[in-house]
């Protein structure tokens, strides 16, 4: 699946994409077993620290738990299928995430989500935030609300949203939205697990906000794991 | 001037093509680190066109009108150690059009903020600052960067040339002369052709030299301070004969709203015999030439914010001492600045903002005996809508009027458009 950031779905597309959900829904009605298999790695990366803003204004600065923070939060990827295999069509992938706002970020940095699937962004901090989205996938502006308060965002559509806080210039997140269940946002160490995906040869992709999406071929054995070790060459500056 | 123009335009949709199209990221969209994220690069561009102030009531420092102006902005952060960092922020300024004294005043490069952090716990929200420094007053000027300005102006209280200069006036009748002449304060007004800016009641464009002290906590800020200058006219050595201190008290008792009051007393006048320009600063009789002359200022800011609304409002009370180079008594002269503004969030990419402004002083007897203020009250009501082509590019279109009771231009509306990149 490529993740759209932009862009309306033709006509042609949406009655393609209907025909096919159709043939999926016909296909899901039989029962059948599919053979899976998992893929699983490590997403490894420089050590980078992409700084916040300087804010002359303010005379607080930032920590050295927030420059380590925002490094792990630069290092966080996302690896996933690039399309649903066939005849997977129909999979149940709704799924609910929580967006903190806390210490003036975001946590965590990545969330992923089905289509259909809500993500609470409540306020931890004892201040206001004001959540907001300019993504074509899913326009948003939640306006400020106070320490313990909560609001919800349903996603309909696949794909990447960006998400800010209007009053503090330097938080952003990302939310992705699949249509299909082959997804993982790596831990901490960079790992990431990927079950269930039918045996085969299939387009890995993996994210970060530093690169490009990179792909790869991988092909998943029956019953078995396959282990991608995938590594980001070089932190380029941040655009 | 044309070809200036041009090159603006052409600026303008250089900043705005590659914020059209989603993904192509032509331009940082984040701060720029290097040494492994101890020195962090940021900027600003903001590129403000609009009708002709002919009245000057936008001018702020080197002659540069706010509806008419390029403004790009440079902000370095050198993190020496954990709790040592060194923060440095340059203006590039080109006027686009407007009043031009000089040439050399129509592209001026300046430092804003040069100054050293130094935060004695990590743990704690406390930090001293030493060197060009944010004021320890008010709410407009420290404001910080995403939520600058929601409107093209400046509030009056920061940016308005009142009739004050930073030297003794030869009478009470060249003072009271000058009403509503701010933008070019000239001495003997009769036959003088150029004259200095006359002074805000703060200087929001210009920020002063000397050390403070801050909590900056989640429900008590405060800030002490004590600088070179003073609030109306802040400098880089002291050729003032004393020190400012000016302070800040705010509390945050909900996150919905906060409210500070400040205070600032500082000796303004430059000393006499100094050279400048316009001529040698005027020595004065005794006296008033072992006197102190000061600036003394009060204000109150509050803000209250909730959803998609936020109201702000700010009252500054300046009063200055003003000995006289002919021997009049010395005047206390007062100038009181008040503004309230409201900011609504439309839509993700809309907004709109408003704000009311209002600009008075004391009253004084004038040169024909008539009882006047010493400078010429102003209004001002402007609206101005924003959209976000992305998330560091704004757009903003805006209207403002002004009203002033006194001057050459009494009454003018002014539109214009402004549009600002940061990252």
């Amino acid at each position: 699946m490529t993740m759209p950031v932009s862009g309306r779905p033709s006509f042609l597309v949406i009655a393609l994409a209907l025909a096919v959900a159709s043939l999926g829904l016909v296909h899901a009605a039989v029962p059948r077993v599919v053979a899976t298999g998992t893929i699983r790695g490590t997403v490894t990366m420089p050590a980078s620290s992409a700084g916040r803003r300087p804010s002359v204004s303010r005379p607080g600065g930032t920590s050295a738990a927030d420059r380590q923070q925002d490094a792990l939060d630069r290092q966080t990827s996302v690896v996933y299928l690039d399309n649903m295999p066939r005849g997977m069509a129909g999979e149940f992938v709704e799924r609910k995430a929580r967006l903190d706002q806390r210490g003036q970020r975001f946590v965590p940095h990545i969330v992923a989500i089905g289509v259909g699937g809500t993500v609470d962004f409540p306020n931890g901090d004892p201040f206001f935030h004001n959540v907001f989205s300019l993504s074509d996938v899913k326009s948003f502006d939640l306006g400020r609300y106070a320490t313990g308060k909560s609001k919800a965002v349903r996603f309909d559509k696949p794909g990447v949203v960006r998400v800010f806080c209007d009053i503090h210039a330097h938080m952003s997140a990302f939310v992705f939205v699949f249509a299909h269940p082959y997804f993982d946002v790596t831990d901490g160490q960079g790992r990431y697990r990927i079950d269930g995906v039918p045996a085969g040869t299939h387009a890995l992709v993996l994210w970060n906000e530093t690169i490009e999406p990179e792909t790869r071929q991988v092909i998943v054995p029956d019953g078995g794991e396959v282990e991608v070790n995938l590594a980001i060459a070089a932190a380029p500056a941040p655009k | 001037m044309r070809t200036l123009r041009l090159l603006t335009a052409t600026a303008l949709v250089w900043l705005a093509l590659p914020a059209a199209r989603a993904g192509a990221d032509l331009l940082p969209s984040r701060p720029i680190t290097f040494g492994d994220g101890r020195v962090v690069v940021s900027g600003d561009v903001a590129l403000s066109f609009g009708s002709a102030d002919v009245g000057y009531f936008n001018l702020f420092d080197y002659s540069h009108d706010a509806f008419n102006v390029l403004s790009l902005s440079l902000s370095a952060e050198f993190r020496a150690t954990d709790r040592i960092a060194f923060v440095g922020q340059v203006l590039d300024e080109v006027s686009l059009r407007g009043r031009d004294p000089d040439p050399s005043d129509r592209h001026v490069f300046y430092p804003y903020a040069l100054y050293v952090r130094v935060r004695p716990a990590a743990d704690t929200p406390f930090t001293i600052l030493a060197g060009r420094i944010p004021p320890a007053f008010g709410a407009f000027a420290r404001r910080d960067y995403g939520e600058v300005n929601a409107l093209i102006g400046l509030p009056l209280a920061y940016g308005y040339s009142t009739t004050m200069r930073s030297e003794p006036p030869p009478s009470r009748r060249e003072l009271t002369l000058n009403r509503g002449g701010g933008w070019a304060v000239r001495y003997p007004r009769a036959t003088a052709t150029v004259g200095p800016q006359g002074l805000p009641l703060v200087s929001a464009r210009r920020w002063d030299t000397g050390v403070s002290a801050q909590w900056d906590g989640s429900k008590v800020q405060a800030g002490v301070a004590v600088t070179m200058g003073t609030l109306s006219s802040p400098r880089t050595d002291d050729d003032n004969d004393g020190k400012q201190i000016s302070g800040r008290v705010g509390v945050t008792p909900t996150a919905s709203f906060s409210v500070g009051v400040s205070g600032s007393r500082g000796e303004y006048l430059s000393d006499p015999g100094e050279t400048t320009e316009y001529g040698t600063v005027g020595w004065l009789p005794e006296p008033a030439r072992s006197a102190t002359h000061r600036q003394e200022a009060l204000g109150l800011d509050a803000e209250y914010s909730l959803g998609h609304v936020v109201v702000r409002g700010e009252v500054v009370a300046s009063r200055w001492d003003v000995p006289f180079q002919n021997g009049d008594p010395t005047l206390q002269l007062d100038a009181l600045g008040s503004s309230i503004e409201t900011r609504i969030a439309l839509s993700p990419r809309w907004s709109m903002a408003l704000r009311g402004d209002r600009l008075g002083f004391s009253r004084v007897t004038a040169a024909n005996a008539a009882i006047r203020t010493w400078d010429a009250n102003v209004l001002r009501l402007e609206g101005a809508v924003g959209y976000l082509v992305r998330r560091n590019v704004r757009l903003k279109a805006g209207y403002q009027y002004n009203w002033r009771d006194g001057g050459r231009e009494q009454s003018i509306g002014l539109v214009g458009a402004q549009l600002l990149y940061w990252f």
